[in-house]
């Protein structure tokens, strides 16, 4: 029976890149939509060679589709894969794909969910986990995948490069005392990231340790970090509650008076450190870039 | 116990707002020049030390990171070799085991965990920290 090329090259896409493997893919309903086979008439389509049977053939383009996969998956966390280690990533990574199936034309969005199927599978205390509720060894690997997952969207999404920012003329131009009730529109790229570990940091750490040098799994605590990309390098910058509150307020649409307010609502510091403070954190945030606009 | 919404009607919003303003107005004159992010030790040893990534690493000229923000840096082009390697680190060890037999893609459920959790004692053992004792299903292998 004579197929179009353009049917066979479909089934064979459809087979390959199922996650159950050449049988689950030759019995998938996109394949049988397709070309409508048995296991067993395989190679009515595909011929065995002197060595391999039909299935083995394929067999190989499939299981290479998914160790491609499965590179790139390690390649969109690297410091996950290194605290974890090769052979427990890779069983991550694998069930991953199982259980999210790469769907895009992009292999830039192949990780886009591990952080959700991390969570989602995050083992409970019949399994070695955390009582409900607590923080656990778990939240470490979790937050420690969204962050790099955060940092792979800030590099490759939306930023600012070649714009112009925030200048002195155009706030010289702006009446102080409209400023509280005036919105600073954040950059597209920057992301605020709160983590139950200080994976921020154990990020750093990891980076500036020589190669092959361990560095120890932290103790649980709160960590605020903001993420943005200037000039084609993404940054990050490590926050303390208060100026997270301050960012989050801003990033929400919420007005620099609410978000003083926000601010100042989890702060310690007296109205004159904090003032000073605030200065000191505005001075910051906008030489880095944080703001895109007054309105 | 601390009320924070008197706390905060306390607060001289005149004066935090205007600190404020005067921050947002000295930073726009530094505008970029101020680098104080934690990759700031990184920065000199690897110019691309910020990006969690390496797919587009060293490719543009220069080593500039000129991928970046395009959308498009997929791994697609380090990953061009299919059709080798096959089967490569899909057995449930991670190694080749399954090379040839068309059919190693098996699932295995929450193994993924089960292995983090005795690497992840491991490291603890090793820093000295404590870690309790895992149930009896979830032994290290």
């Amino acid at each position: 029976m004579s197929r179009s090329l353009a049917v066979v090259q479909q089934w064979f896409q459809a087979v390959v890149t199922h996650p159950g493997g050449v049988e689950g893919g030759v019995e998938s309903e996109a394949a049988q939509a397709l070309i409508r086979l048995t296991r067993g008439d395989l190679e009515a389509v595909v011929r065995r060679s002197r060595n391999l049977t039909a299935a083995e053939r394929i067999g190989i383009y499939a299981n290479a589709y998914y160790a491609r996969l499965l590179e790139c998956v390690g390649e969109c966390f690297p410091v996950l894969k290194g605290a974890v280690g090769e052979e427990v990533f890779s069983g991550f990574a694998f069930e991953y794909l199982q259980r999210y199936p790469s769907r895009s034309y992009t292999l830039d969005r192949l990780g886009e969910n591990f952080p959700r199927f991390l969570e989602e599978t995050r083992p409970g205390p019949e399994d070695g986990g955390p009582p409900p509720g607590e923080v656990g060894w778990p939240d470490f690997l979790i937050d420690l995948a969204s962050l790099e997952w955060t940092l792979a969207k800030v590099f490759d999404g939306p930023g600012t490069e070649g714009q112009t920012l925030l200048t002195p003329e155009a706030l010289q131009a702006f009446p102080a005392e409209r400023f509280a009730g005036a919105r600073l529109v954040p950059v597209p790229c920057l992301r605020l990231v709160v983590s139950r570990y200080p994976v921020n940091a154990y990020f750093t750490a990891v980076r500036q340790v020589e190669e092959g040098e361990e560095i120890p799994i932290p103790d649980p605590a709160p960590e605020y970090t903001a993420i943005t990309r200037r000039e084609f390098v993404v940054r990050r910058y490590s926050l303390s509650f208060p100026q997270h509150a301050l960012l989050a307020a801003l990033q929400s649409g919420a007005t620099v008076a609410e978000a003083l307010a926000a601010a100042a609502a989890v702060s310690d510091l007296d109205d004159d450190a904090l003032a000073t403070a605030l200065h000191e954190w505005f001075r910051v945030f906008t030489a880095e870039g944080f703001f895109q606009a007054i309105e | 116990m601390k009320k924070l919404d008197e706390d905060v009607s306390r607060r001289d919003f005149g004066k935090l707002a205007l600190a404020a303003f005067g921050g947002v107005v000295a930073g726009s004159v530094l505008g970029g020049r101020l680098l104080s992010a934690d990759e700031k030790k990184e920065a000199a040893k690897d110019a691309h030390a910020c990006c969690g990534l390496n797919a587009c690493k060293g490719e543009g000229a220069g080593g500039k990171n000129d991928c970046a923000g395009q959308g498009s840096c997929a791994t697609a082009a380090a990953h061009s070799c299919a059709g080798t390697n096959d089967c490569k680190g899909q057995g449930g060890t991670g190694d080749n085991s399954c090379k040839g037999k068309g059919s190693c893609a098996v699932p295995i459920k929450g193994d993924g965990w089960k292995k983090a959790r005795a690497s992840y004692e491991a490291s603890m053992k090793k820093a000295g920290k404590k870690f309790g004792p895992a149930p009896a299903s979830c032994s290290a292998s």
